[in-house]
């Protein structure tokens, strides 16, 4: 493996002896942490806080994550809620559970809270009456929940002070759900009806004679 | 339509059920009698094996009150039911329509974000370190973030890891054998006899408890001697004579 050290610049407070020392301060912090670590954390902790030392730090990130590419190991380098991190193979899951007592935090979560979350995910910032508008049921018990799960948090409030407080996911519900970031939510048109449960629905509703 | 007034986080709330009576029962909702959809509920209830729990009576009766509204509008000349609504029956219908196919969008993006979150479940990051507590960034990194939210926050973080628990509720009481035992000791060296109940009366029952074990303690040194007149009266404390090793 091997970086591009020339990007770094003139005048870079550059430490690292050699281009395998980054890539390797880059594993031992990964490694270190317990959560997933950003460009910027990383360049931070390897003293490299500058727009070169950053390109570094990604290149280094990048030759990691081949080699650290899933299937290539038992554990695997991934992007995750915003940062980076180690994490086991999905392949291993079920002699890792066999070792551990995996929290089952997601069976945990009720029809409603994950509806809920479904809401906020793709509507963020959204509001109670909003998240209730959709199900058609007053949600905040399960609003409540979600906020004592760290899954989502109040992000601010509709039309400035005095408004609805507003919700948004954390970065715990991107890890949770292994989830790079919300771009990797997939289009939310996708989850719609097809035609055939439109007219499903449209018939059963006493309602095909209506257009759409 | 009137926004139910119930906040339970089991329950899935009248959109759910409807949907799910559309794609599941092969009935059309509104073209056939309610009284039927009601009484073949009603023949399934008392053919089940088991009683219905609550939740599932007040769910059917839920569905089955916003199915009457509905129909009632679609069949009412004019829409004048109630006045919760300016609606008219198509409007009404239309909205419902798409609020229902609004609802299914997220019931099922909920679906796929619960597969995700087993699917993902048992791919563990190596869990945080609590003897190794991360380094708060330098202020230079947080400052002109011009986010208060975000500081509120991160604030609330470090003051909430930093916070003692709170044992106000727990009161403290320390007693030990040998202290109670020495207690006893210097009392008798100064007075020559020890009323318990004067002394001790007055303590938390595990001092009391405690007091007495030393007393028993001291009686089987043979270092005092004690009377007590009946069962539960108070216990008179002398020194043993010299040479007497027995108490009472």
């Amino acid at each position: 493996m091997s970086v591009d050290q020339t990007s770094a610049g003139e005048g870079e407070t550059f430490v690292m002896k050699d281009a395998d020392s980054l890539v390797q301060g880059v594993e031992a912090l990964l490694l270190a942490s317990g959560e997933p670590l950003t460009v910027e954390g990383l360049a931070q902790a390897l003293d490299l806080e500058t727009e070169g030392g950053r390109a570094l730090v990604e290149q280094a990130l990048s030759l990691l994550s081949e080699e650290f590419a899933p299937g290539r190991h038992g554990f695997e380098l991934v992007r995750l809620a915003g940062g980076w991190a180690f994490r086991t193979s999905s392949r291993w899951q079920e002699a890792v559970s066999r070792l551990f007592d995996i929290p089952d935090d997601t069976s945990r979560l009720s029809p409603a809270a994950m509806e809920c979350l479904a809401i906020v995910a793709y509507l963020q910032p959204v509001s109670r009456p909003q998240i209730a508008e959709i199900r058609g049921v007053n949600s905040d018990s399960a609003v409540h929940t979600l906020i004592d799960r760290e899954l989502i948090t109040e992000v601010g409030r509709a039309g400035g002070a005095g408004g609805a407080v507003l919700y948004g996911t954390t970065r715990r519900f991107e890890a949770m759900f292994g989830l790079a970031g919300l771009e990797d939510l997939p289009a939310l048109e996708g989850f719609a009806l097809d035609e055939e449960g439109r007219e499903q629905l449209r018939r059963r509703l006493g309602l095909l004679a209506l257009p759409e | 339509m009137r926004t139910l007034e119930l906040d339970l986080d089991v329950y899935q709330g009248p959109f759910d059920l409807l949907l799910s009576l559309v794609f599941t029962e092969d009935v059309d909702l509104l073209e056939v009698p309610l009284s039927e959809v009601i009484a073949a509920y009603l023949e399934s209830w008392e053919n089940a094996d088991v009683a219905r729990s609550w939740e599932e009576i007040t769910e059917f009766l839920i569905l089955m009150s916003v199915l009457l509204e509905i129909k009632s509008r679609l069949l009412l000349p004019g829409g004048e039911l109630g006045t919760e609504s300016d609606l008219t029956p198509e409007q009404a219908r239309d909205q419902l329509y798409a609020r229902l196919c609004t609802y299914s969008q997220f019931k099922a993006a909920s679906s796929w974000l619960r597969e995700r979150g087993l699917a993902f479940a048992g791919c563990l990051l190596r869990p945080p370190q609590s003897v190794r507590r991360r380094r708060l960034a330098p202020l230079d990194n947080i400052a002109g973030t011009g986010d208060p939210l975000l500081l509120r926050q991160a604030l609330k973080r470090v003051l909430e890891a930093k916070r003692e628990p709170d044992t106000s509720h727990l009161a403290e009481i320390r007693v030990e054998l040998q202290r109670q035992i020495r207690i006893i000791r210097r009392i008798l060296a100064r007075r020559g006899r020890l009323s318990f109940e004067r002394v001790f009366g007055g303590e938390p029952p595990v001092v009391q408890a405690v007091s007495l074990f030393a007393l028993l303690d001291l009686l089987s040194r043979g270092e005092v001697r004690a009377t007590q007149a009946r069962p539960f009266a108070d216990i008179e404390v002398r020194p043993a004579p010299a040479g007497d090793g027995s108490g009472r």
